[in-house]
C-alpha cells in the first residue's frame, strides 16, 4: 500500500511503498520542477567484504573492491552499454559506490517512465564475461591511480587507517591494483546475487511524478517477489583506542594538508542515529565552525584557511567525526583543537550557541531540499538506516542542549588521530 | 502536462550604471541576491581585484569582524555569504552573493530577504577602513591566503594541467592571466592599492545585480533605491569578446615532469567561434558529440573501447572561443591516447558522426537546458553570462536554436576548430609516494 505523510514545516509530502520482496520505495513529488530523478541502490558497499548469506551459518570473505567493481560492470549489458540507452532517452545516468552503499541513478526531463524502467531492468541483469571483467581492470586501475595523486583523498584514507585497526572502512573503496587483480566473474556474481536481492535494496524518485505510476512500474518490473531475508553483515569489533596517532605522507602539494578525527563506535539506527548525528554536527560547528571563537583565532593566526571544515559520518556500520584543511603547521592546530575539545567536554556547550547553530543547521537543511538529486540520495541512505531524511525537521524542533552535551561527553573524549600530507621537499623533487 | 514557463530574468532597468534583474519563481525554498562586477583582465590589476572579495568578507561597519558576520548569518537561519573571483574570457568577474531560506520559512517572521540583501550591500560598500585603507593586519592575512591559493594550484593535478595548458597556449594574451593573478604581483601589493581597486570596482565598473525567488516588491525597490543614491561614475561596458585571428600556427608540445602516479593530458584548441556568434549553438553540439557526455566520442573511444583512461572529455570556454580536452593516462600510453583523440577530431572534421551520436547530444543538451531551470544559482549564472556578452536570448530561445542545429552546421564549425597546444604532466620515472 502506498502510504503518505505530510511534513508541514518543510512543505513536503513523502509517499512510501514496500514491495512484496521487502524493497522500499520513496517518492517525493516536486511540482514546478522539470527534472525527475531516480536512485536505485543496494545496501552494499566497500565495507561489506565479510558476510553470511540469508539462511547460512558460514561466513563468506571476498577480495576488497568488489562492490565498486560491480558498479562499473552493471553498465555493460548483453545488448550494449546501458549509458547509450539512457542517452537515447535523453537522461544522464551515473552510479557511485560508497563505504556502505552502491547507487545507480539518472536524471531526466522527459520520458521518465522509460528511463525508470531501464534503471530497474539493467540493475537486475548483470552481464559478465571473463573478457569484460578483465577489460574493466584497466579502467579501474586508472581510477585508483588518479586517487593516489589526490591529496584530499589520501589524507582522508590515511586518517581512517589511523582510526581503525580492523574495520574495512579503513580500506580504499575501489580496493587496490593488487586486490582487483584477484576479482573474477564468479566472485562478482556471488556478491551480486547476495546483495542485489530486492529485500536489500531501495528506490527513491523525486520530481513532478505520479506516485501511483511509480509503484505500478515497480510492481511490474521487480522480478523477485519473495523476501529472501536479511544478509548477516560481519564487521570486526574495534578495541578501544586508535591504531596509530599520526600518519604522514609526502605528495606534490604547496602546503601541508591535515585531517583529524575520532571514532564513534556506539552505532545505532533509526531516530537515535539521526539525533546523534545531528547533535554531533551542531557540537562540531559550535566548537570550530565559522562563527566560533576558535576558528577566528586559528584563521587570524594564519594556521588555517577557508579550506578548513568539519564532517560527521554516521551510519549503522560505523561512525566518525573529522576536521581539517590546509595548514602551514598542522601540529599547532592539532594541539589547539585537543585543548578546545577538552574544554568543551568539561564546560559543555552554552544555550545561546546551541540555539543559534541549531537554527542555522535547520535553515541549511531546508535549503538543501532544493536539490532533487541530493534529496533522493538522502531518502535512500536514511532509509537503509531505518530512518527518514524528513524526520530531521522533528529532530531540529526537539533536540535539546542536554542531548548535545551528552553526545559531546561520549564521543569527543575518545582519542583522536592525525593524518598529514606534507609537500615533497624541494631537493628531492 | 503543459510546458513550464522558463524562469526569465526580468529587467528592472539600469540605475546608476548598475543593471538590475529579477528572477521570479516560487518552487525554490530559497531566495538569493547576486552581485557581479566586471573589469578587463590584466596582469596589472588581477591580483588587487582578486583580493577585494577576500577583504570584504572580513567585515563591514555594522559587523566589523568575520566572526560577527558569521554570527549574524547564523541568526538569519543559516544564510550563506559567498564571494569569489573568476574569469570569463578576458574579463575578470567579482561575484558576491547571499542565499537564504525564503521568508516563509522564517518561523519568527523575520524579513530575511530585506535583511540579507541589506547586509550584502553593506559588505560591498562599507568595509572597515582605517585612515581610508583596508586594515593592515587583515590585509596581510588575506594577501597570505591569496598567495597560498595561488601556490596551491599544483594540488589538484587535473586542474593544474589545464591551467598550465592555458598559460602556454595563450602566452602574451590577456587570457593567460589567472583569475587570481600571479604570485609576484600579489606579493607586491599593499593595503592602499587594494583599497583603490575596491573603489574602482564599486564606483566605475559595470555591475549586474539579480534578485531571485520570492520576495516583497517593496523590498526589491528599496534595495535599488539604496544603489541609486550611491556615488558612482559608471564607465561604459567594455568592448566584449576579443576578435580572434584565423591565422593557423603549428601545434606546440609542452610537458612538465612531476612526482605523480598518473599522467595528465590537456589539449587546447581554438574554435574561432565568437561567443555571440550565430554559430555558438552549433559549437555546443560539436563539443557534445566530441567529449561532452558519456555517449561522446572521447568517452567511448578512449575509455570504453581502449580502456586507457577513467576520464576523457572536452569542454568549451565560450568567452574566449577555446576548447580543452582532458584525460588521465599512464605515461606509456600517451602516444596511443593522443592518436585516438586526434582520430576523433579528424572524424569530427570530416563529419563522421553517427545519427545516434548526434541525436544523443541534442537530447543531452536539451536536458541540461531544462535542468538549469531547476537550479536557482544556475539560472542566475546563465543570465549573467548572456548579459555580459550583450546577448539577450533566454534559456528557451537558446535551447530552441540548439535543437535546430544540423549536422551540416556542426561540420561547418568543425572546419574552424584547430589544435593549438598539447600539454602533458608527466610522472617522474621514480614516482613513489607510498606512506612512510
Amino acid at each position: 500500500m502506498l502510504e503518505m505523510k505530510q511534513y508541514d514545516r518543510l512543505g513536503e509530502t513523502l509517499h512510501t511503498y514496500v514491495h512484496s520482496s521487502g524493497m522500499k520505495v520513496y517518492i517525493v513529488r516536486k511540482e514546478g520542477y522539470q527534472k525527475k530523478t531516480a536512485v536505485f541502490a543496494t545496501s552494499y558497499g566497500s565495507v561489506d567484504n565479510r558476510f553470511r548469506k540469508p539462511g547460512a551459518d558460514a561466513e563468506t570473505e571476498v577480495p576488497d573492491g568488489i562492490a565498486h567493481f560491480l558498479e562499473h560492470k552493471l553498465f555493460e549489458q548483453q545488448d550494449g552499454n546501458v549509458l547509450e540507452k539512457f542517452s537515447k532517452l535523453g537522461a544522464s545516468p551515473n552510479a557511485f559506490t560508497s563505504f556502505h552503499e552502491t547507487a545507480y541513478h539518472f536524471t531526466c526531463t522527459d520520458r521518465f517512465d522509460e528511463n525508470l524502467r531501464l534503471l530497474l531492468d539493467y540493475v537486475q541483469h548483470p552481464w559478465l564475461t571473463d573478457e569484460n571483467v578483465e577489460k574493466e581492470k584497466g579502467i579501474i586501475g586508472q581510477e585508483i591511480r588518479m586517487y593516489e595523486d589526490n591529496a584530499d583523498w589520501r589524507v582522508f584514507f590515511n586518517l581512517l587507517t589511523c582510526l581503525y585497526r580492523l574495520h574495512p572502512v579503513r580500506l580504499d573503496i575501489a580496493g587496490t591494483v593488487e586486490t582487483i587483480a584477484g576479482i573474477t566473474k564468479e566472485l562478482l556474481l556471488d556478491c551480486y546475487h547476495t546483495f542485489y536481492s530486492p529485500s536489500n535494496m531501495a528506490l527513491a524518485v523525486v520530481g513532478d511524478v505520479d506516485p501511483e505510476a511509480v509503484v505500478a512500474m515497480v510492481n511490474d518490473r521487480i522480478e523477485q517477489q519473495e523476501n529472501r531475508g536479511r544478509i548477516g553483515k560481519v564487521y570486526p569489533v574495534e578495541q578501544e583506542g586508535v591504531a596509530r596517532e599520526v600518519r604522514e605522507q609526502l605528495l606534490v602539494v604547496s602546503m601541508p594538508l591535515f585531517l583529524m578525527g575520532v571514532r564513534d563506535d556506539a552505532v545505532s539506527t533509526g531516530t537515535p542515529l539521526l539525533r546523534r548525528r545531528t547533535a554531533l554536527s551542531i557540537a562540531m560547528d559550535a566548537l570550530v565552525g565559522r562563527s566560533s571563537e576558535l576558528y577566528s583565532r586559528l584563521y587570524e593566526d594564519g594556521l588555517i584557511n577557508e579550506s578548513f571544515g568539519t564532517d560527521v559520518m554516521m551510519v549503522p556500520a560505523f561512525g566518525f567525526v573529522t576536521w581539517g584543511g590546509q595548514s602551514p603547521d598542522p601540529d599547532k592546530v592539532a594541539t589547539a583543537m585537543k585543548e578546545a575539545v577538552v574544554q568543551l567536554v568539561a564546560d559543555g556547550l552554552d544555550a545561546e550557541s546551541f540555539a543559534r547553530v541549531r537554527r542555522a543547521h535547520e535553515g541549511q537543511f531546508i535549503r538543501s531540499l532544493n536539490s532533487l538529486e541530493l534529496l533522493a540520495r538522502e531518502l535512500v541512505d536514511n532509509g537503509f538506516a531505518d530512518t527518514c531524511h524528513f524526520d530531521l525537521a522533528d529532530v531540529y524542533a526537539t533536540l535539546t542542549l542536554e542531548e548535545v552535551n551528552r553526545v559531546i561527553r561520549e564521543v569527543l573524549v575518545k582519542p583522536s588521530a592525525l593524518s598529514v600530507i606534507r609537500p615533497i621537499p624541494e631537493s628531492a623533487a | 502536462m503543459s510546458r513550464k514557463p522558463c524562469a526569465d530574468a526580468e529587467s528592472l532597468g539600469t540605475v546608476n550604471g548598475i543593471r538590475f534583474f529579477r528572477i521570479r519563481s516560487d518552487k525554490f525554498k530559497t531566495a538569493r541576491t547576486d552581485i557581479f562586477i566586471t573589469d578587463p583582465l590584466t596582469a596589472e590589476t588581477a591580483s588587487a581585484n582578486a583580493l577585494v572579495p577576500s577583504l570584504l568578507k572580513r567585515g563591514c561597519e555594522g559587523y566589523p569582524t568575520s566572526r560577527l558576520l558569521e554570527l549574524r548569518l547564523e541568526d538569519l537561519y543559516g544564510a550563506s555569504f559567498d564571494s569569489q573571483v573568476m574569469k570569463k574570457g578576458e574579463t575578470q568577474v567579482i561575484h558576491l552573493s547571499v542565499a537564504h531560506v525564503a521568508d516563509r520559512y522564517a518561523s519568527g517572521g523575520e524579513p530575511l530577504f530585506a535583511d540579507t540583501s541589506a547586509l550584502l550591500t553593506e559588505l560591498l560598500t562599507r568595509p572597515v577602513l582605517v585612515e581610508g585603507c583596508f586594515r593592515r593586519e587583515v590585509f596581510a592575512q588575506e594577501r597570505e591566503n591569496l598567495l597560498d591559493a595561488i601556490r596551491s594550484r599544483v594540488n589538484d593535478k587535473i586542474r593544474y594541467a589545464s591551467l598550465r595548458c592555458v598559460e602556454e597556449m595563450c602566452r602574451g594574451e590577456a587570457f593567460a592571466v589567472h583569475a587570481e593573478g600571479s604570485e609576484s604581483d600579489a606579493a607586491a601589493l599593499d593595503a592602499c592599492q587594494v583599497t583603490v581597486a575596491w573603489e574602482k570596482l564599486i564606483r566605475t565598473c559595470p555591475a549586474y545585480i539579480y534578485f531571485s525567488g520570492e520576495m516583497p516588491d517593496s523590498d526589491v525597490q528599496s534595495r535599488m533605491d539604496g544603489f541609486a543614491s550611491m556615488k558612482r561614475f559608471p564607465t561604459a561596458v567594455h568592448s566584449g569578446p576579443v576578435p580572434e585571428s584565423d591565422e593557423q600556427r603549428s601545434v606546440r608540445y609542452v610537458s612538465d615532469v612531476m612526482e605523480v602516479n598518473q599522467g595528465k593530458l590537456c589539449m587546447g584548441l581554438r574554435t574561432h567561434v565568437r561567443p555571440d556568434s550565430p554559430d555558438w549553438p552549433a559549437l555546443m553540439v560539436y563539443n557534445g558529440i566530441l567529449g561532452g557526455d558519456l555517449h561522446s566520442k572521447l568517452f567511448q573511444n578512449v575509455r570504453e573501447k581502449a580502456s586507457l583512461a577513467y576520464y576523457a572529455s572536452s569542454r568549451l570556454e565560450r568567452h574566449k572561443g577555446l576548447m580543452f580536452i582532458n584525460s588521465g593516462i599512464e605515461s606509456a600510453n600517451r602516444e596511443k591516447a593522443e592518436t585516438i583523440i586526434l582520430e576523433q577530431l579528424a572524424d569530427m572534421h570530416r563529419g563522421a558522426v553517427t545519427t545516434d551520436e548526434f541525436d544523443a547530444t541534442l537530447r543531452s543538451l536539451d536536458t541540461s537546458f531544462k535542468a538549469t531551470q531547476d537550479s536557482q544559482p544556475g539560472i542566475v549564472e546563465f543570465h549573467f553570462g548572456q548579459h555580459m556578452l550583450g546577448v539577450e536570448e533566454s534559456l528557451d530561445t537558446l535551447a530552441e536554436k540548439v535543437s535546430r542545429v544540423t549536422m551540416a552546421d556542426v561540420v561547418r564549425v568543425a572546419q574552424r576548430v584547430a589544435l593549438d597546444t598539447v600539454y602533458f604532466l608527466q610522472p617522474a620515472d621514480n614516482a613513489d609516494s607510498t606512506g612512510k
